[in-house]
């Protein structure tokens, strides 16, 4: 007996929505882990000597896997890049379990981000360096930026960044989080770590008809569209991957920043050094993407004006928070602007260290 | 005389007015959501689920004074062991990164990537 049309969508909708893709397939290596962090070098086709001499190192937000810089063959920013010549490096933060409660910002930027620079310099021999921070995994790149402003970094671009956050009434996180009725003691008291589940409800009740309704009849309407299918499979399978925040990051995320707005004020203080955005003299980049509803442009904008870097450009760009640089337009929009940006700072010279700052260093590692 | 209706037509039509129907609700369900009263309910909320889990907290709380009266392992201890672990690697990273300094890892492998 054959089984009715209808009953066979079903059955294809509830076996995508209940299975896997294959996600992060460009050719890796684990060059250096320390904890649950992970840093993967990918294999490049490029020659080596038609290589761009600075290396280009990716960091993703602490909710959701790093795997979105490389969802699918011929939807990957990582393996665009790697075909343009630049030799690409990856920080997977890992998932945090109740050990590690006590991870906060001063822990990603200061401990396990400048080892992962240390080995990533060591492995190419580079001095200098390019670094990709996106939503939150921006926040761990500026405060990096900032606090070792002397440490190679040659280029930073910010991927919707969320580091001012005065306009309260463009941001529905901040008013959901308002110390008034948000009791963030108790809900760190409860559960040690931030739960995934938790972050992605928030996400998901931004928009919620959107994210809850309309794009799953999107799919259902499209289960004979190949290319629709195994898009939307391939993002279904990352943004249910959840993994929580670390308790003290998700403290400071929430009290500093969405509540006090220390970051942009210039109050924040990681491990006792106060973060001075003007120190930050890397060339800059922030992308905006225009229709984010996570982080909105005004989140992102200011920065621009507050560090010290002589070189800095500020991008926008049509798409949402994860479709700016995941979504069908990427590959022909943003990824172009953020390669050539970077194709036109990532030369010979720029792979030089600054004559200063390498005596600077050199005097660092006689004390 | 009777007009025939495409079938195609008329279902294009009906997926037009379901999408203006669904446009519109989520509009309305975005504006809820961004209000103070959202806000404050769903922290309400959160905070009575979470007193109402309290006393299975405090149930934890004895088990692990419990066992730890009885000299078994707790969670606390397993995490200061995992702690610890973490804090030996990164010794062994300034090693490694010592190491890098002596011999670094290019000359090591040859260059050979």
């Amino acid at each position: 007996m054959k089984t009715p049309a209808v009953l066979r969508a079903a059955g294809r909708a509830i076996k995508l929505a209940t299975t896997h893709a294959q996600v992060a397939q460009t050719p890796h290596e684990v060059v250096w882990t320390l904890n649950k962090a992970k840093l993967y070098r990918y294999v490049s086709p490029v020659p080596a000597a038609e290589r761009h001499p600075v290396p280009l190192l990716l960091v993703f937000a602490l909710m959701n896997r790093p795997s979105i810089f490389d969802l699918r063959p011929g939807a990957s920013f990582v393996e665009h890049m790697v075909g343009k010549g630049y030799d690409v490096f990856l920080l997977d933060w890992g998932c945090p379990g109740p050990e590690d409660a006590g991870h906060g910002f001063d822990t990603y930027a200061l401990d396990y981000l400048p080892r992962a620079i240390r080995k990533m310099r060591a492995l190419t021999g580079a001095e200098r360096f390019s670094m990709v921070g996106w939503c939150i995994g921006a926040i761990i790149t500026t405060i990096y930026a900032a606090l070792r402003p002397h440490d190679g970094l040659e280029n930073l671009v910010l991927l919707t960044a969320p580091l001012d956050f005065t306009r309260r009434d463009k941001l529905t996180f901040a008013r959901w989080t308002d110390p008034r009725w948000y009791d963030l003691d108790l809900v760190l008291e409860a559960y040690g770590n931030m739960p995934g589940e938790l972050i992605d409800y928030g996400a998901r009740a931004l928009k919620p008809v959107e994210n809850y309704l309309t794009s799953n009849l999107r799919i259902a309407e499209n289960l004979d569209d190949p290319k629709i299918v195994e898009s939307w499979h391939a993002m279904n399978t990352w943004v249910t991957d959840l993994i929580p925040i670390a308790g003290a990051a998700f403290r400071t995320l929430i009290r500093d920043l969405y509540q006090d707005n220390r970051l942009i004020r210039g109050e924040l203080v990681v491990r006792g050094e106060r973060v001075d955005l003007s120190r930050i003299e890397a060339k800059l980049l922030t992308v905006i993407a225009e229709e984010d509803h996570i982080v909105p442009p005004c989140q992102s904008e200011t920065i621009v004006d507050l560090v010290g870097s002589k070189d800095k450009t500020l991008v926008r760009v049509s798409g949402g928070h994860i479709g700016v640089m995941a979504g069908s337009g990427a590959k022909k929009g943003t990824w172009p602007k953020i390669e050539s940006w970077l194709a036109a700072r990532s030369g010979e010279a720029s792979a030089q260290p600054v004559a200063n700052e390498r005596s600077e260093r050199e005097r660092a590692n006689q004390h | 005389m009777t007009q025939t209706t495409n079938p195609s037509t008329l279902l294009a039509r009906v997926k037009g007015a379901r999408d203006r129907a669904l446009g519109r609700i989520a509009e309305l369900a975005v504006k809820a959501t961004e209000s103070d009263a959202y806000a404050r309910s769903s922290g309400t909320f959160l905070r009575a689920t979470l007193l109402a889990q309290a006393p299975m907290r405090r149930q934890v709380k004895l088990l692990n004074e419990w066992m730890h009266t009885l000299g078994l392992p707790t969670r606390s201890d397993v995490t200061g062991i995992a702690e610890r672990l973490t804090n030996i690697e990164m010794r062994l990273d300034d090693i490694d990164a010592r190491l890098d300094q002596v011999l670094p890892p290019r000359a090591r492998k040859g260059n050979g990537r």
